[in-house]
C-alpha cells in the first residue's frame, strides 16, 4: 500500500495534502473574514486618529493636575 | 514603490512579487489592496493550521481573523530579519497554542524538562521522514487530532511549512537541541498513534 502512495519523482506529502483538503471550498468564508478585517481596521484607524488629534490637549490637561501649583 | 502600487491597482502584480516589497509599500501608502494580496496568499495556510490545532472549523475561522488583525496592527514592527511567512506562522502557532492552553487549561508536561535538555545530549532520529509523509490524508487528520497542540505544531512547521530547525527555534523560542528532541518525540508519538489506530505494519 505504501508503495502505491509514494513515487520517487513525485513525492507524496500527507501534511501538505491535509492542508490542501482543509482549504478547498472555503473561498467565500475567507472573503467574509477579509471584509471583517477591513471594517475592524477602519474602526481602529478612526480611534487612532481621534487619539492623535486630541492627545496634545489631553496631555496638557493631565499635566495641569500632575505639576504642583508652586512649579507653575 | 509607486510602480508596485500601480501594479496592484492595475492587477499586474504576480505571484513572484516578494511579500517584503508588499509590506514596505503598504507601510508607506496604507493601501488596503496591498495587504489584501498578502491575505490572499496566506489566509488558507493560516486557516488550515488553525483547524489542525484547534480541531474546530468555527474556532479556526475566528482565530484566523484575530491573527490577521494582530498582524495588520503590528505589521510596522516586522523588521524583515526573517521571512514574512515565518513571522506570520510564528504568530499563528503561538496564538493557537495559547488558545488551546486557555481553553483546556492544558499544562504542557515536560516543558521544563525540555528546557533543561543539555546541549550535548545525544539522541538518534531513527524515524524516516517518509514514514510520516506517506500517511494518507484521512488518517493524517485522525492521528494529528490525537496529538498535543505543541507537538503537532512542530510537525506542521517541519513537514507542511518546510521551516528549517533554526526557524522553528525562533518560532518556539527554544534551543536547537530542545527543538530536535521535541521533534523526535513528536514523530515517535505520531508513529505510535498511527500504528495503534490503523495497525500500520510498514507494508
Amino acid at each position: 500500500m505504501k508503495k502505491n502512495f509514494i513515487t520517487m519523482d513525485n513525492r507524496y506529502n500527507g501534511f501538505k495534502e491535509l492542508e490542501r483538503s482543509i482549504i478547498d471550498g472555503k473561498g467565500d468564508q475567507f472573503s467574509q473574514v477579509k471584509n471583517n478585517l477591513q471594517a475592524n481596521k477602519g474602526s481602529f484607524d478612526f480611534i487612532g486618529n481621534l487619539v492623535t488629534l486630541y492627545l496634545p490637549q489631553v496631555m496638557e490637561v493631565i499635566g495641569r493636575f500632575l505639576v504642583p501649583d508652586s512649579k507653575k | 514603490m509607486i510602480n508596485l502600487l500601480n501594479a496592484v491597482i492595475s492587477g499586474a502584480i504576480n505571484a513572484n512579487t516578494p511579500d517584503e516589497d508588499l509590506i514596505s509599500e503598504y507601510l508607506l501608502t496604507q493601501n488596503a489592496r496591498l495587504f489584501d494580496v498578502l491575505y490572499e496568499r496566506y489566509s488558507g495556510k493560516v486557516y488550515a493550521k488553525c483547524v489542525t490545532i484547534l480541531k474546530d472549523q468555527d474556532d479556526a475561522m475566528d482565530a484566523m481573523q484575530d491573527i490577521f488583525m494582530k498582524v495588520l496592527l503590528s505589521i510596522a514592527s516586522f523588521k524583515g530579519n526573517a521571512k514574512f511567512s515565518t513571522w506570520l506562522y510564528s504568530v499563528t502557532y503561538n496564538f493557537c497554542i495559547d488558545e488551546t492552553r486557555r481553553k483546556k487549561k492544558l499544562i504542557i508536561e515536560g516543558d521544563e524538562k525540555l528546557a533543561q535538555i543539555s546541549e550535548t545530549e545525544q539522541y538518534e532520529d531513527h524515524i524516516d521522514d517518509e514514514r510520516l509523509l506517506s500517511v494518507k490524508v484521512e488518517h493524517m487528520k485522525i492521528v494529528l487530532d490525537d496529538m498535543r497542540a505543541d507537538d503537532k505544531s512542530l510537525l506542521l512547521m517541519k513537514y507542511q511549512d518546510d521551516l528549517s530547525i533554526k526557524d522553528i527555534c525562533d518560532v518556539v523560542k527554544k534551543s536547537e537541541s530542545a527543538v530536535k528532541m521535541q521533534l523526535l518525540r513528536a514523530k515517535e508519538k505520531f508513529v505510535k498513534i498511527h500504528e495503534e489506530k490503523f495497525h500500520y505494519d510498514g507494508q
